[in-house]
């Protein structure tokens, strides 16, 4: 048998041993296990592995070792919440607060207060509202562009004054010095 | 007048002793109820119910990570961070798998985590093998062998064990324990360890190799 089938039916081993193999296959194992004395000291340590494993299902914690399981559990998740809760919420906590009754009792004389000190600081601190001019409405914007119409044009046309400098003017046919040379 | 306190207390006692049968009575349904049942409860606002699946599951998801980290401080915070994980995100859960499988995912993952920062306090508690394992065969053959390990005690056995374990990576040794010693089948593994069953197959074989060599003095 050569080293491929030896780990092959290393891995099978286990297998074999549980049932979980077809009749063909099992019987192919156990002839190879028969065959190789290799894979025979494998599968005899490898059970005695299997039995010196046995041991770790016997470690217990002790009788009483989960008594305050549960008691820690809730201690624990008090934690964790508390540690989630916002600032008010803790403050609210710290107090002994229950912000719907504090929120019934006091928001008439919140707002009460609220308003008073709006009418406070409108009259002390902000100062009087000084009126300011309203701007024209349109109408009387079209009307001064109607009217101011002709001025601004006589304007415009006095302004206008022949330019300094002028583009000869583009004749029909564009002279051409290299004709005009031949002539020469 | 006095009569009529006597009655008075006579009705007292009864009423108080019909809410103790009543609270008896939830008690013991709530012992006995399916965890799809607990679940649904804690769901919809019971949060007592929750007790019910700590006290049912403590122990056997104790004993998992108490044997992939190899000691009882550290196995106590991760299963307790597993059921607080699990009861602040229990409204996420669909029951698509069963409870159990949840939250021993939860737990295994959380071990892995840990082991993988390297905070494991390496400490073995040595003296805590129940009374049991003397009637245990597999144990009563393997002390019966003509080898060394007749001459070892126990505790030495147990800290050759534990060392030897503690020498495998987290996955290996998790897909050993899980086998091995909890007895899980191949496809339970996977869907805890999100991996496939030839995975869980194939780290388990080197597991082994490696472990017979570890402990090649005691086999």
């Amino acid at each position: 048998m050569n080293e491929m089938n030896c780990r092959q039916t290393k891995q099978l081993l286990h297998d074999c041993a549980d049932g979980r193999l077809t009749e063909s296959v099992a019987r192919d194992v156990q002839r190879h296990v028969a065959e190789c004395s290799d894979c025979r000291v494998f599968q005899h340590r490898d059970r005695q592995l299997q039995q010196l494993l046995a041991v770790k299902r016997h470690e217990t914690p002790g009788p009483n070792y989960f008594n305050n399981f549960l008691g820690e559990f809730h201690q624990r998740v008090a934690t964790a919440t508390a540690l989630r809760r916002t600032f008010w919420q803790r403050l609210s906590d710290r107090f002994h607060l229950d912000p719907i009754v504090v929120l019934r009792s006091s928001f008439m004389p919140a707002l009460g207060a609220a308003f008073v000190v709006a009418l406070l600081l409108r009259g002390s601190i902000l100062p009087a509202r000084v009126e300011q001019p309203s701007p024209p409405s349109l109408t009387a914007y079209q009307a001064l562009s109607l009217a101011s119409a002709p001025a601004l044009l006589a304007a415009a046309q006095a302004d206008f004054r022949t330019p300094r400098y002028m583009l000869d003017r583009i004749t029909a046919t564009p002279a051409s010095y290299e004709v005009a040379s031949i002539h020469f | 007048m006095t009569a009529l306190r006597k009655l008075a207390g006579k009705f007292k006692f009864h009423a108080d002793s019909l809410a103790d049968a009543r609270q008896a009575e939830h008690v013991v349904d709530m012992a006995e109820a399916t965890d799809e049942t607990l679940v649904a409860r804690v769901q919809d606002g019971d949060v007592d119910a929750f007790d019910y699946l700590v006290e049912r599951y403590k122990e056997r998801l104790y004993a998992t990570v108490y044997h992939m980290t190899g000691n009882h401080a550290d196995a106590n915070d991760l299963v307790q961070d597993a059921f607080i994980k699990a009861f602040t995100s229990i409204c996420s859960f669909k029951r698509e798998s069963s409870f159990y499988t949840w939250i021993y995912r939860i737990a295994v993952n959380r071990t892995l985590n840990h082991l993988k920062r390297g905070k494991n306090r390496q400490q073995f508690s040595l003296d805590d093998i129940d009374s049991h394992i003397q009637s245990d065969p597999d144990f009563v053959e393997l002390m019966s062998h003509v080898t060394p390990r007749r001459e070892v005690s126990l505790n030495e056995l147990q800290d050759k064990l534990n060392a030897a374990l503690q020498k495998l990576s987290e996955h290996h040794r998790a897909v050993v324990v899980m086998h091995d010693v909890q007895g899980l089948t191949h496809a339970d593994i996977g869907k805890a360890l999100h991996c496939s069953e030839g995975t869980v197959r194939s780290r388990l074989f080197y597991a082994r190799q490696q472990l017979q060599g570890l402990l090649a003095d005691y086999l």
